[in-house]
């Protein structure tokens, strides 16, 4: 009897093993669209002051990119830290480098927070990074729910 | 996509279990064991254990993770409220200023009488042709700066809970005018670190922050102060005083030697300077602190510099400009004791660091000199704005030019000639107003993180003779202080 119990057993999970196994076509991810995303966090994200596109500056923040990385960056400015930035990549093997460089440049805002603006630390503390394919979003902003919510 | 990644790591653990399940199932079935799933005997049974399978591993974690948190390893900050800067940013109209308590010492001030003599502020010639920078060195390859530099050969902290019991200020007032830096050597010959992400060190009782340089951010920075000196050629005179920190000035030498990738502030900022076009005029004003390099040039528990840092850095503005300083000795003085600054709340108020630093105060010589600021960002001075005192007796370093803000504007009716200048500063700039105050019959105090407007549309409007790029060196190697500068020059 129990011979057979644990054979009707070992049937429900051999079961569950199938069920539980991706189907050829069904789950395939749909391709990421960087700019649907961008739009979305500047829309629906709460920012503690309206964000103006300074891409057109962003240049100056980075050193030694990979080659061919474009920023667009939009930033509350003033003593705010909130802020987006979005880098394009040429191809994901730069993504570490430019992980290691928005880490940097983060410390350096949080230092600077600190001592002149402390309650904005916490934003640059938990900054939500999140990288896909050969694009990274920085999203600097009290409302990490929203912005981590559309990232993922 | 983030729901597609997470269904299939279920799916994925969910299988592993399943394949288990199955295994050790059949495995007992075959066995003809009675033992069931979750009977644990079927394991620990010696007349079985040769032929077990080995235990199944759990399935692997992705590696890849979507979210990473920022500076995960910095958590020993202090509360905001302890992190404060002692320093109100932008004081309201009814604020009065208030004095940091002091925790170990009775703050006790003391004032110089006026010198009854009070010299005439100076008029403003133009400038005289731009010293070249002395001991220029060739530029070097410079070592990037990592995420969390940590200096080597790092002793390990003495475990004495008792501070060095010493103290003695060097001093506040100018020395003798030397021709070669003096040298300086720690008490301890070691130096103390306060963990990952923190670039602050402690050689016996003073902080320093650890000075990086990135050449090809120093560069962006010299070609944008280059450009605004293109674009006022023949208007406006474009200066660039870089400040050095305390830590390329009074860091003692023994313990400098022992710091890897120690960066010379000196020579980098001359390599800074000679990146700039001609049509700038710089100011070495690193050179004449490191000459008295002795005396209180830096505060122990703060990342600013003292009125006679600043001071140096006046003469040597004064010196390139071809007009005569104004000494300390023709100024009122006052002492304001208890500063404990940023520097002490990074180091989590460190008790080696104490007792508290002093703030010497000095005022104008200039009797009508008055401010005003002004905490519209988009501002242009002419509406509205608050006054406030030049000098505050309080002790820290809001007491200069009443901290930061957007836009200050000076007006010295003292200063006949309509001479303007325009400062573009981050606090460091502050200690510098109260002397260049003397020497202009206006003066634009700019804020670069906080102001909006454009400053070569403010050099046009207000008709500035001076425009002073007095930045502190760690704008070479922080891109973000870059594009906000450029945000306000382009």
């Amino acid at each position: 009897m129990k011979k057979i119990t644990a054979i009707l057993l070992a049937a429900v999970f051999a079961l569950a093993f199938l069920a539980c196994s991706p189907k050829e076509n069904g789950d395939k991810p749909a391709a990421f669209d960087a700019e649907a995303t961008l739009n979305k966090l500047l829309a629906d994200v709460k920012y503690a002051a309206p964000l103006q596109d300074v891409s057109q500056y962003a240049d100056f923040l980075f050193s030694d990119l990979p080659e061919g990385t474009s920023i667009r960056h939009f930033s509350a400015g003033g003593k705010y830290a909130d802020a987006v930035l979005l880098f394009t990549l040429p191809d994901e093997t730069g993504v570490p480098a430019v992980k290691e460089a928005v880490s940097l440049y983060l410390d350096s805002l949080k230092l600077e927070a600190e001592r002149y603006e402390p309650a904005e630390a916490s934003k640059l503390q938990n900054a939500v990074i999140y990288d896909n394919g050969a694009y990274l979003f920085v999203v600097i902003t009290a409302d990490t729910q929203t912005a981590e919510k559309i990232l993922g | 996509m983030e729901n597609y990644e997470t269904s299939s790591k279920g799916a994925f653990v969910l299988k592993a279990v399943c394949l288990v399940m199955i295994a050790l199932i059949l495995a007992a079935a075959l066995r003809g064991s009675d033992s069931v799933p979750g009977d644990r005997s079927a394991f620990v049974d010696p007349t079985e254990a040769p032929t077990q399978e080995p235990a199944p591993t759990q399935p692997a974690v992705p590696s890849e993770t979507a979210f990473v948190t920022a500076l995960p390893a910095h958590t020993d900050t202090a509360t905001p409220t302890e992190t404060a800067s002692g320093e109100t940013p932008i004081p309201t109209e009814t604020a009065v200023p208030t004095e940091t308590p002091v925790p170990t010492e009775t703050a006790v001030t003391t004032e110089t009488p006026v010198p009854t003599e009070t010299p005439k502020a100076t008029k403003t010639p133009k400038p005289t042709a731009t010293p070249k920078p002395t001991n220029t060195p060739k530029p070097t390859n410079t070592p990037k700066p990592t995420a969390t530099p940590k200096p080597t050969r790092t002793p390990k902290p003495s475990g004495d809970p008792t501070p060095t019991p010493y103290y003695s200020e060097p001093p506040h007032l100018p020395g003798p005018d030397v021709s070669t830096i003096p040298p300086l050597t720690s008490r301890s010959g070691k130096y103390h670190t306060y963990g990952d992400g923190l670039n602050l060190i402690r050689v016996d009782n003073s902080a320093f922050e650890i000075s990086f340089y990135v050449k090809s951010s120093a560069k962006k920075y010299a070609d944008l102060i280059s450009w605004a000196a293109e674009q006022l050629e023949g208007s406006t005179n474009v200066y660039s005083l870089i400040i050095p920190t305390g830590y390329g000035v009074v860091l003692p030498d023994d313990i400098a030697a022992q710091i890897s990738h120690h960066v010379d502030t000196e020579a980098k900022i001359n390599v800074t300077f000679s990146l700039m076009s001609d049509k700038v005029i710089k100011v070495p004003c690193c050179h004449d602190m490191r000459l008295h390099r002795n005396e209180y040039l830096y505060f122990r528990t703060d990342h600013h510099w003292t009125s006679l840092g600043a001071y140096y850095a006046y003469r040597a503005f004064c010196r390139v400009k071809g007009i005569e300083e104004i000494p300390l000795t023709a100024r009122q003085e006052k002492r304001k004791t208890g500063f404990l600054g940023s520097f002490y709340r990074s180091s989590g108020k460190d008790p080696a660091l104490l007792p508290a630093d002093t703030v010497y105060l000095y005022w104008p010589v200039s009797p009508n000199a008055k401010m005003k600021f002004f905490t519209d960002p988009a501002s242009d001075g002419s509406h509205g704005g608050t006054n406030w005192p030049i000098v505050s007796p309080v002790a820290n370093y809001n007491a200069f030019a009443g901290s930061d803000n957007p836009l200050t504007v000076f007006t010295n009716p003292d200063v006949t000639d309509g001479s303007c200048l325009i400062i573009i500063k981050e606090s460091f700039g502050n200690a510098l107003l109260p002397f260049l105050v003397d020497h202009y019959s206006k003066i634009y105090e700019i804020d670069y993180r906080y102001w909006t407007g454009n400053v070569l549309e403010l050099a046009a409007s207000v008709g500035a003779t001076d425009l002073v790029f007095a930045n502190n060196f760690a704008v070479l190697s922080a891109g973000s202080k870059i594009q906000q500068i450029a945000r306000i020059v382009k």
